[in-house]
C-alpha cells in the first residue's frame, strides 16, 4: 500500500489499540489508508528549518501576533 | 410574500439600521420579513438546523420597545442574525452539526452570540455546518448539505455552509461563522459574500465548539465591507473565558469608511508570485487582476512579490488541525465513533496519529512562516490573492479539473484561504466577479495582525467602485 513506509499495517494496529480506537471495528480498514495519506501529506513540515524559532515560543504563546 | 418582505430582506445591515434608527420600520417587521423569507425559501436550501422564529419576534418586540423609548443602543439594534450552531445559545441546542451533540441545549451564550445580543440584534437562527466544522465543502451527512442560492448542485463551502446560504439568499443580513482554515472565507466566496477572518484572538471563542484552538476564529459573513465593520465593532474585545484573547486598544472599525476611496490612495498591495497561481482556473486569475485593477484604479498600487514560503502552509494546517482535532475529540470518538459521518470520524481519528514531535515542528514551522510573512508588509500594506481557485465546485465530486488539471476539491478549497490561518493575520473574502457559469469569485485582502481595520476599508472602498456584491442569485430576488 502506498505510504506503508511511514506506518506499516501492524505499527498502526498497535497504536490504535493503544489510543483506545476498537481493532475489532472493520472501520479501522478505511482508517489505515488516511492515516497513511495524512503521515505523507505532512512529512513536508520537517524540511522546514524551523531551529530559530525555540519550542517554548512555537507552543506557549497566545500572544495572536503570530511572532 | 409581499413587496416590503422582499425589499427589507434584501437590505444590508447598515441599510436596515439606518431606517430602523429614523424609524422608517419597525425591529418587529423586519424579523416578520425575515422569517417569512426563511419560511419561503427554507425547505428548498436548508440553510437552518434550528429556527429560532418565536424568541426572535420576542427580541425583535423588545427591540422596538427600547427604540420607542429612547434606549436605542446602536447599528445592530434590532437587526436579525443567523448563527452557526456550533456557538452555543442558552436553552436552544447546540449540535455542532453532529449527531453526537444532537440534544445539548447550552445553559448559557457564547461570548460572541452575548455580545450581539448586547447591542440589540438577535439569534433568528442556528445554521447548518459541517459536523464540528471539520472540512471545507458544506457537506452534512446528518443534517443534509444546504444547497448554494447560486447553483443548487454546487457546494455551498463550508464549514459554516448555512451561514453562508442564509445570507446569500437573504435569510439574514448577518451571521456567524467560524474560521480554522477557511470556514468563514470559503462559504462567504462561493456564495458571493463579504466574509471577515479578523486577527486570530481579537473575537472571543468561549462557547464555540473548538475544532483546533491555536487556529480557530470567530468571524461575520454580511453582503459589505460596512456591514463587517458594523458586526466587528460588537464582537470585538478581549474576554477572559477565551485563553487566546488579546487586549487590544479598541477599535472603531467603521471609523474612516466613508473616506476609504480616498485612504486606498497610495496603498501598496503585494500580489504572490508563487504558489497560488499553480492551481487555478484563468477565469478566477483575470477576475482578480481586473480586481487589482480596480483597486489601481483608486490610486492603490500593485506589485507581484515572491514568497516562497507559502509552499510550507498546506503541510502546517494539516498537522496543527488534525492533530487538535484529534485530541479534542478523542474521549467522544471513543465512546460515540459510530455516531460521525465516517469521514469526519476517520478524519479526527487520524489526527492522534500524528507523532508529538511533528506537532512541534508545525507550531514552529507556522511562528516561522508569520514571521516570514510580516516581511512582506514591510514594504506592503495588504497581501491580496484570491479566496478560492475556482467558483463552487458540483456536489458530490472528490476530484475535479482545476486550470485543466485534476486535483482534490477539499485541498483546494484550502490552499489559499489557510495562508492567513497559519500567519494569524485578517483576511476578508469580497466579490470580485461571477464565472462563465454565473457563479460567484472571490478574492482575499490581509493584512498585519490587529490590522483588521485597514482590510475592512480597502474592501470598503473596492465594492465603493465595484457592483459585485451588490448582486444577487435569482431565488433570492
Amino acid at each position: 500500500m502506498a505510504g506503508e513506509g511511514v506506518m506499516n499495517k501492524e505499527t498502526f494496529l498497535t497504536l490504535a489499540a493503544a489510543l483506545g480506537l476498537d481493532i475489532g471495528d472493520g472501520h479501522l480498514d478505511a482508517l489505515y489508508p488516511e492515516v497513511l495519506a495524512l503521515l505523507l501529506r505532512i512529512e513536508a513540515v520537517h524540511d522546514i528549518d524551523a531551529s530559530e524559532v525555540p519550542v517554548e515560543h512555537a507552543v506557549s504563546s497566545f500572544n495572536g501576533s503570530g511572532a | 410574500m409581499t413587496a416590503s418582505t422582499g425589499e427589507l430582506t434584501s437590505l444590508t445591515v447598515a441599510e436596515l439600521s439606518r431606517r430602523i434608527k429614523a424609524k422608517e420600520v419597525s425591529p418587529v417587521e423586519v424579523a416578520q420579513a425575515f422569517a417569512a423569507r426563511i419560511e419561503s425559501l427554507e425547505p428548498r436550501l436548508g440553510a437552518f438546523i434550528t429556527r429560532m422564529t418565536d424568541s426572535a419576534l420576542a427580541s425583535a418586540k423588545q427591540a422596538a420597545d427600547e427604540i420607542a423609548g429612547g434606549g436605542y443602543k446602536g447599528p445592530l439594534h434590532g437587526i436579525p442574525v443567523a448563527v452557526k450552531d456550533i456557538f452555543w445559545t442558552a436553552g436552544v441546542r447546540t449540535t455542532s452539526g453532529s449527531k453526537v451533540d444532537a440534544d445539548f441545549v447550552p445553559d448559557r451564550d457564547a461570548t460572541a452570540v452575548r455580545r450581539v445580543r448586547e447591542v440589540g440584534a438577535y439569534p433568528i437562527g442556528k445554521t447548518n455546518t459541517v459536523e464540528f466544522a471539520f472540512s471545507p465543502t458544506g457537506e452534512n451527512s446528518h443534517y443534509g448539505m444546504p444547497k448554494n442560492p447560486w447553483g443548487l448542485d454546487r457546494l455551498p463551502g463550508g464549514s459554516s455552509s448555512g451561514s453562508g446560504v442564509a445570507v446569500a439568499a437573504c435569510m439574514a443580513p448577518l451571521a456567524l461563522g467560524t474560521d480554522t482554515g477557511g470556514s468563514v472565507r470559503i462559504p462567504s466566496a462561493l456564495c458571493g459574500l463579504t466574509g471577515l477572518k479578523p486577527t486570530f484572538g481579537l473575537i472571543s471563542r468561549a462557547g464555540v465548539t473548538p475544532l483546533s484552538w491555536t487556529l480557530d476564529t470567530v468571524g461575520p459573513m454580511c453582503r459589505t465591507a460596512e456591514d463587517v465593520a458594523l458586526a466587528m465593532n460588537a464582537l470585538a474585545g478581549p474576554d477572559p473565558d477565551d485563553p487566546a484573547s488579546v487586549r487590544s486598544a479598541p477599535v472603531d472599525y467603521a471609523a474612516g469608511l466613508d473616506r476609504a476611496s480616498k485612504l486606498a490612495k497610495g496603498m501598496r498591495i503585494a500580489v504572490p508570485r508563487e504558489f497560488v497561481w499553480d492551481v487555478m482556473e484563468p477565469e478566477v486569475k483575470v477576475a482578480f487582476q481586473k480586481a487589482m485593477e480596480a483597486l489601481e484604479g483608486l490610486g492603490a498600487g500593485a506589485e507581484e512579490v515572491s514568497i516562497p514560503e507559502l509552499e510550507w502552509v498546506p503541510a502546517i494546517a494539516a498537522t496543527i488541525t488534525t492533530a487538535e482535532a484529534g485530541v479534542l475529540h478523542r474521549d467522544r470518538l471513543r465512546r460515540r465513533g459510530a455516531d460521525y459521518d465516517p469521514a469526519v470520524r476517520r478524519r479526527a481519528e487520524s489526527g492522534l496519529f500524528i507523532p508529538a514531535a511533528t506537532y512541534v515542528q508545525a507550531m514552529r514551522a507556522r511562528v516561522l512562516f508569520a514571521r516570514r510573512l510580516s516581511r512582506v508588509f514591510q514594504r506592503f500594506d495588504l497581501l491580496a490573492l484570491p479566496t478560492e481557485p475556482m467558483a463552487a465546485p458540483q456536489q458530490g465530486l472528490e476530484r475535479m479539473q482545476i486550470g485543466g488539471v485534476e486535483h482534490s476539491v477539499r485541498e483546494s478549497l484550502l490552499r489559499l484561504t489557510r495562508v492567513c490561518n497559519v500567519a494569524r493575520l485578517p483576511s476578508i473574502a469580497v466579490p470580485c466577479g461571477f464565472s462563465s457559469e454565473g457563479l460567484p469569485l472571490s478574492m482575499q485582502l490581509a493584512a498585519p495582525a490587529f490590522e483588521d481595520a485597514r482590510v475592512i476599508r480597502a474592501a470598503h472602498a473596492y465594492q465603493q467602485a465595484t457592483d459585485w456584491h451588490t448582486r444577487r442569485p435569482e431565488i433570492a430576488l
